[in-house]
Formats: structure tokens, sequence, C-alpha cells
């Protein structure tokens, strides 16, 4: 990942629970499950594991006590999105550096079962909870809330200055819905077509609802160790290429002039010289897709196409399973799972073993990650060390 | 006249509320650099200067950008929908989320010149809301 590494970093297993609503399962049952599979998807035990980052797990304590297990490090980090990237980033640090060895990195969400909105009363997940308008509660009366309307006061920018259009966006879902319906574990699984997209109520205007992800419960769980290790395990290492970070807080109450340009140009540099890809060498990207503008922005910020030139660029069908960058192959936030991050990383590695049936992309070699938020992250995986 | 949600009673912001009341805008402006700053913090961003002084703003700014909800994330605004939220910047520098009053048919645009507006929407609260300034 980087030339002072001791220990390059890969992925040895995933695991994943189905996605929908469990009632009768809290964060700990779904975080259990998904750690369960991933350590039967690599052949290894919870004794194995020496280091812990869990994601949206209320406590870290109560969620190691119940796997039964004494972690030599342990991290717990905020229900954002953004952080699954940072956990990664995180993890591939902790054993490249040989502090641990193993590390198990655990997200659940019960969302949909606990009810959360993602707008409204500013606890919990209500506003923007504080990840999109750090000041949010204080707008409240003037009706201002929820992450959807701080990216639709963006797209309306955007729409202003470069002329995208609805149309340019609806591909986006289109596109991610029709790799879904390729997916067997998708939630949402009935292709539609760009006119039913058109016809969508809006949520909060120019956003209609099939920009915005789904709400559902779900837990993911990454195994992540030395390639040496992980190339002694039951499936072939998902090497971690390179993993970066930059950021952009200031005045991050206010949605940014520059659709998060700046950090991820700083990320794209970063982590291509570490990966030693650009990004024409990629087979296949995970875009964080919380909502369909998201998605253009990082096009435009990693340098896939010119700034303001995202929405032509999509409409040109380079996102498909048969265009030159398959992304979301699972059908991403927006029709797969809401998994904030976790479950595109785990497709990542599932596409680069070869895993991914009806929606196998062919033969890739490396695949990006890329989310962009105040905390911009983009992990590539290579099937290949080096 | 709705029942829309308080804001927090945050005592740093006390100042810019019990000032709407009187029609006055207020927002907070560091002694040091001079740059302005809202809602309310201890210390300077830029600076790192600790304190501020509340001054009396323009009123004056551009709408940069607008979205119109039509979903209601509190009860209160189902009666409102579709309504809008803009974002304007002031000519002081700093940003506000707010809504748009004007004569009926007159949509916000990104661009267009606003000036604040004090409108009461409950006996304890004051709006700062915005209005096409020629
Ligand atoms: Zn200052």
């Amino acid at each position: 990942m980087n030339r002072s590494e001791m220990y390059p970093p890969a992925v040895a297993g995933v695991g994943t629970t189905r996605y929908g609503r469990f009632p009768d399962l809290d964060a700990y049952d779904l975080g259990q499950w998904a750690l369960r599979e991933a350590l039967d998807d690599c052949g290894l035990t919870h004794a194995d594991l020496d280091g812990l980052i869990v994601n949206r797990i209320p406590s870290y304590g109560r969620f190691a006590e119940l796997c039964g297990i004494d972690p030599r490090y342990t991290l717990a980090t905020p229900g954002h999105g953004r952080f699954s990237g940072v956990c990664i980033q995180t993890a591939a640090l902790l054993v490249s550096s040989g502090t641990v060895d193993t590390v198990a990195l655990v997200y659940a969400n019960d969302g949909a079962s606990a009810g959360t909105t993602y707008g409204g009363d500013a606890s919990g997940y209500g506003g923007a909870a504080g990840a999109y308008g750090t000041t949010d509660a204080h707008w409240a009366p003037y009706g201002m809330t929820s992450p959807g309307a701080f990216h639709a006061l963006m797209m309306q920018r955007h729409m202003h200055l470069y002329g995208t259009t609805p149309e340019q966006l609806g591909e986006i879902a289109v596109t991610f819905r029709r790799h879904a319906s390729l997916n067997p574990g998708a939630v949402k699984r009935q292709p539609f077509s760009l006119d039913d997209y058109l016809a969508a109520r809006f949520i909060c205007e120019p956003l209609r609802l099939f920009d915005y992800c789904l709400i559902n419960d779900g837990a993911v769980a990454m195994i992540i160790t030395s390639a040496e290790r992980a190339r002694d395990l039951r499936q072939p290492p998902v090497y971690i290429r390179g993993a970066s970070q930059a950021s952009s807080f200031t005045g991050s109450s206010f949605p940014p002039e520059d659709f998060w340009a700046a950090p991820m140009q700083a990320v794209a540099k970063d982590v291509y010289a570490m990966a030693g890809f650009g990004p024409q060498d990629m087979d296949g990207l995970m875009i964080y897709d919380n909502f369909t503008p998201t998605v253009l922005f990082t096009l435009e910020g990693f340098g896939f196409c010119p700034q303001g030139e995202g929405g032509r660029w999509i409409a040109d069908g380079h996102l498909r399973l048969e265009g030159a960058f398959p992304a979301n192959t699972s059908g991403g936030h927006l029709s797969e799972s809401y998994l904030q991050g976790w479950g595109l990383n785990v497709e990542a590695v599932r596409q680069l073993r070869g895993q991914c049936g009806e929606r196998q992309i062919r033969t890739p070699h490396a695949i990006q990650y890329m989310a962009a938020s105040p905390v911009v992250t983009s992990v590539i995986y290579g099937r290949t060390p080096a | 006249m709705i029942d829309v949600p308080m804001p927090p009673d945050d005592p740093a912001n006390r100042p810019h509320w019990e000032a709407a009341r009187r029609s006055v805008l207020l927002i907070q402006r560091c002694p040091a650099c001079g740059r302005c700053r809202f809602p309310a913090a201890r210390s300077c961003a830029h600076c790192h200067h600790v304190g501020g002084d509340w001054i009396e703003a323009s009123g004056l700014g551009v709408i940069e950008s607008f979205c119109m909800f039509h979903k209601a994330y509190w009860p209160a605004f189902q009666a409102a929908l579709p309504y809008t939220v803009i974002q304007v910047k002031l000519r002081e520098g700093i940003r506000v989320m707010s809504n748009f009053v004007a004569s009926p048919g007159k949509s916000p645009s990104i661009g267009l010149p606003v000036r604040a507006r004090f409108d009461p929407v409950r006996p304890d609260l004051t709006l700062v809301r915005f209005e096409p300034h020629v």
C-alpha cells in the first residue's frame, strides 16, 4: 500500500447478512451474524482476531463481550457512511504496521426496524445528524433538515452551473436498479425505466424518490490480515493496493462550493500513486451512493470526467455492467441495501474473486471504492499484490 | 401560523433570536480578524481568537441555492407542503438557511438578490426570512 509498509494488507474474508427488515434482531445480533459469515468465508475463528473495529454498533464493549473476544486493538466509529472507508484504511494501517495480525471490521444497521427517518428531530439520525450541515438544528424552524435536502441544494447548483438534467441523474438510478435485478440478495430488484424515474414523486426537489438510498436492516463484516497470512486461507486474497483519506470540514455546515472536488483530488492523487494504477485501469467502480448526485460529484472529483461533465458522461452509459466502468454492480445503496459503504467494499472483493454470478465483471484486476462527503475516502482493491 | 420546531435553546445564540424579535439581524464577528460567523461560536475558526462581538448585518445577500420539500419530516410542516428552503450568502460573507417569501408566482433562483424580513411565527420565535431585493 505504501513503500514503508512491513506487511501488505489483504481482505481474507467477507460476510453479509440478508438485507431487509428484521425486527427480532438488534445491531448486535446482526453484527455477530455477519462476523460468523466472514470468519466462515476465510476459515478463521473468533480466537484468531486480535483487532476489532465496529461501525454503527452502539457499544463496542458489549459487542466484543458477546463475541467472547479480547482484542489487542479496539475502535468504535460513528454511524456515518463515510466511516466505512476510514475503518478499512485504519485496518490496513494496523495490519501493515504489524500492530495487529487480523482485524475484524463489523458494521450493523437496524435502521429500518428502529424507524430511522434521516430527517426531522436532530437527535439520533434525524436532521443531518451532524454529518451534513453540522449546525442543522439551528435551521429546524425554517424546515431545513435531512442529508437528502443538503444534496438537493448541491444538485440545484450543479444543474444551474453546468446544465445537468434530471434525465442524467435518472441514468444512475436506472443503471443501479438494473444491476440489482441481477443480484439475488438485493432488496429492490424490479427494474424501472427513465420514465418511471421521472414520474416518481419528489422528496426534496430537484431530487425524486429513486435518487434516495433505501432504508433497511443488515450487517457486513470484513476480515483484514496480512497478504502473507491471507494466502494460506480459504479464499484467494484480495489485496488492498491503496487507501487514502482527505477532508473538508471548514465551512461544512453548508454545501461545499466545489462539490468536494479538492479533497477528492487529494485522495485520487494519493490512492492511485499507492496502487500503481490510474483511473483508466479500473475494471469496476464502487461509488458511495447515498443519493444519485453523490455519484456524479465523485466521478468528477476523482477525474473520470471533467468538472461539470458528469451528467453527460454518465448518460453515455459508462456505469453500466457492459460499460467502460461498471459501477455498483450489486445495486448499491440505491437498490441493493443501505449499508453505508460496507456493502460496496464487499462487492469489490467478491467481484475480484469472481463470485458475482450474473452481474460478474469479466476478469477484473482492480476495483476502486470512493466516497464523497466532508470526509473523502478511497480504497483500491487488486487481484494481485503489485 | 404553524407550530414550527424551536431551535435549540443555546445561550450562545440567544442574542440573535432576541434581536430577530426586534427586527434586527445580529451575527457574530471576530474582533481580531474581522471575519463573521454564524451560528455563534466561542472562538474564531480562522485566527483562533477567543470571543466574538455581535454586529448588525445588512440583511442583504444572494440566493446560492434552493430546494423544495415535498416531504414533512416534522408534522408541523405537513400543512405547508411543498415549501422552499433557500441557502443565502450574506454580504458579510456568512451563509444562512432560510425561507423565500414573495408574491405568488415568484420563484427563487440562484443569484437572486434578497433582503431579510422578520416573520413572527410563534409568540416566542421570529424567523429571519428573505424576500426579493430589487
Ligand atoms: Zn478571527
